[in-house]
């Protein structure tokens, strides 16, 4: 156990590497002279010759990445070519409105896709699960930022309920205000933009759900459990959920990873002020060192949360002694 | 195992026909769309912009008047080129690495299993966004840097199989007769690992037309006046309130096709390994 737990926290640094140095060879594939890239257009010969000096470009490649590292573990991703402000206060400020989505997304998808799951299971073969299983097909093949404008169509432009875009005042600092108005005026603005990001998570836990607890459903002491005249409800609730649900924790955890993926699309559609909307201004503003420290940051988030799943994984089952 | 049988299960399994018709069909639409395509997709009549439905124009018109369902046809080519080439693409990195890294294990396993590790922790679209960033906008970029995106899974999915089979009787013998590991990895234990690999690449066309869609839906992939599914769904976006049909059927074009892929990979893998439940 032990060895587990110390053998996978140092997998994490080697890959930790890993994710730099693609970041960093990415970087070079932008045609150019990486200190032009840097400046913008506007520098001039004596500015890049400069910069070429300051930002190491003259050293050779294998001393730039050295230096590249040692900077991202000081925290220091540069300055915003395009806002000025260092890049690490610009990552901050779209940190929690990220944050915030994918907690609501992860939220909704458990709450929809568990009973879906586990209903589709315990009535297989029926309408109901023909139902369920189409529908999380269907749920898998829809891209999500066409869902998204479906979304705002009927709630924001026929119904009017919600808004189509925006953040309001945020839902973890309405959290923190404590007032329920407050936060119920966030919600409208996150619901859409959290149910969007959750379609695809939603859909895949439902048929992981279900297939987790057919699996189990199958085996012999659910079969004992039923024999010696216990309710169905606690046969799946007490006896069968408990078994099937070690996967399911798996990939509701690896959902993590899918949710700062689709924040990408789905903030950019919503303008929700978060990562995913950061990069992708920072792209059409060939601001590099935001799309840099962003690419860096949620590669840094998704490790870490999928470390703790192993860790967790492992303490909750203890036949999981090496990796 | 007899090929009849196989297409004999096949033909029984109704997903998996669904699904490859819907592909055949998209195939079909996508070789041949300039002959299907009734009208020229760039013709321009600002007199009947944001028209619904209608027997002129099946699936009405877009912002510049130009005919909706011939801009979709077109723009199947795109998303049936950027979806096999970039699969394509990698599976043959993900196989290559794969089948190394399995076969010779050691130092060359944990080098690449590490490097599968390292490609995980980015989000697929993140790291796609970045690379056609760093690359430019063109076809070949959306194809390159999905191919880098995608191959994890194929090099996970072929060092698995070798895992499996690295012991099996038959690798033994054929090593026991003499042949080199290439010989053994080539002829004996790669044409094995092809069911998982037809299935899991199958369902990967599918996320990867998903994945160019998304690109050219921000703006970041194939550039207009290029016809994509995801780029009119975006004008669709813009021109809402003029008129939903534009982004409607063009979302549908890409659920369908992505449904095809899915229900057929779905299908290969009851008819290719009928003992596995779902």
């Amino acid at each position: 156990m032990l060895q587990y737990t110390v053998r996978r926290l140092l997998l994490f640094f080697p890959v930790m590497l890993g994710v730099l140095l693609v970041v960093f060879l990415t970087l070079r594939l932008v045609p150019g002279d990486p200190a032009v890239v840097y400046l913008g257009l506007e520098g001039s010969a004596e500015e890049i010759a400069e910069a070429r000096v300051r930002l190491g470009l003259d050293q050779p490649v294998p001393v730039q990445f050295a230096r590249y590292v040692s900077n991202v573990l000081q925290g220091e991703f540069g300055r915003s070519i395009f806002q000025g402000s260092r890049v690490t206060e610009v990552l901050g400020q779209a940190l929690t409105p990220t944050l915030e989505l994918a907690a609501l997304a992860l939220v909704i998808t458990v709450v929809v896709a568990l009973p879906l799951g586990i209903l589709a299971a315990a009535r297989a073969n029926t309408p109901l699960d023909l139902i369920v299983t189409v529908g999380a097909l269907l749920g898998v093949s829809m891209p999500l930022f066409w869902f998204a404008i479906l979304a705002i169509q009927l709630f924001s432009l026929q119904l009017g309920w919600l808004p189509s875009f925006g953040r309001g005042e945020g839902l973890f600092p309405s959290l923190a205000s404590g007032s329920i108005v407050q936060l119920g005026e966030s919600l409208r603005y996150a619901f859409l933009p959290a149910l969007t990001l959750a379609l695809g998570p939603i859909a895949i836990v439902t048929r992981l759900t279900r297939g987790s607890m057919l699996e189990v459903l199958a085996l012999d002491y659910v079969r004992t459990a039923r024999s010696k005249g216990l309710s169905e409800r606690a046969v799946i609730y007490r006896h069968a959920l408990r078994n099937a649900f070690l996967p399911i924790l798996t990939v509701l955890g690896l959902q993590f990873g899918t949710l700062l993926g689709g924040a990408v699309i789905t903030e950019s559609i919503y303008a929700w002020p978060g990562l995913g909307r950061l990069v992708v201004g920072a792209i059409n503003q060939r601001d590099y060192p935001v799309v840099q420290g962003t690419v860096i940051v949620v590669a840094l988030l998704v490790s870490l949360v999928n470390l703790l799943i192993d860790l967790s994984y492992a303490f909750v089952n203890p036949r999981i002694r090496y990796g | 195992m007899a090929r009849s049988r196989l297409w004999n299960r096949f033909r029984r399994n109704p997903g998996a026909l669904a699904g490859g018709l819907i592909v055949l069909l998209v195939l079909f639409m996508a070789v041949f769309a300039p002959l299907l395509a009734p009208y020229d997709p760039e013709d321009r009549d600002f007199a009947r912009r944001f028209q619904a439905p209608s027997p002129q124009h099946l699936l009405g018109t877009d912002h510049f008047g130009r005919d909706n369902l011939s801009r979709l046809v077109l723009g199947s080519r795109i998303s049936i080129q950027v979806g096999l080439l970039s699969v394509g693409l990698a599976v043959l990195i993900g196989v290559t690495l794969g089948a190394l890294a399995g076969y010779l294990g050691g130092g060359v396993d944990s080098l690449i299993s590490r490097t599968v590790d390292v490609f995980l922790a980015f989000p697929p679209i993140l790291l796609a966004l970045a690379l056609v960033a760093a690359l430019g906008p063109s076809v070949s970029s959306v194809i390159i840097a999905l191919g880098l995106v995608y191959w994890t899974t194929y090099a996970r999915v072929v060092r698995s199989s070798i895992l499996a089979l690295r012991e099996e009787e038959f690798v033994e013998a054929s090593r026991a007769l003499g042949a080199g590991w290439v010989r053994t990895l080539f002829r004996h234990i790669l044409p094995n690992a092809i069911g998982p690999l037809l299935v899991v690449a199958t369902v990967g066309i599918g996320n990867a037309i998903t994945a160019e869609a998304a690109l050219s839906f921000l703006g970041l992939g194939v550039q207009p006046p290029t016809p994509t599914w995801g780029g009119i769904v975006n004008t669709g976006l813009q021109f809402l309130r003029q008129s939903a049909y534009i982004s409607t059927f063009a979302g549908l074009a890409i659920m369908v096709t992505v449904l095809g892929f899915n229900l057929l990979g779905d299908g290969l893998r009851d008819v290719l390994d009928p003992r596995r439940g779902r």
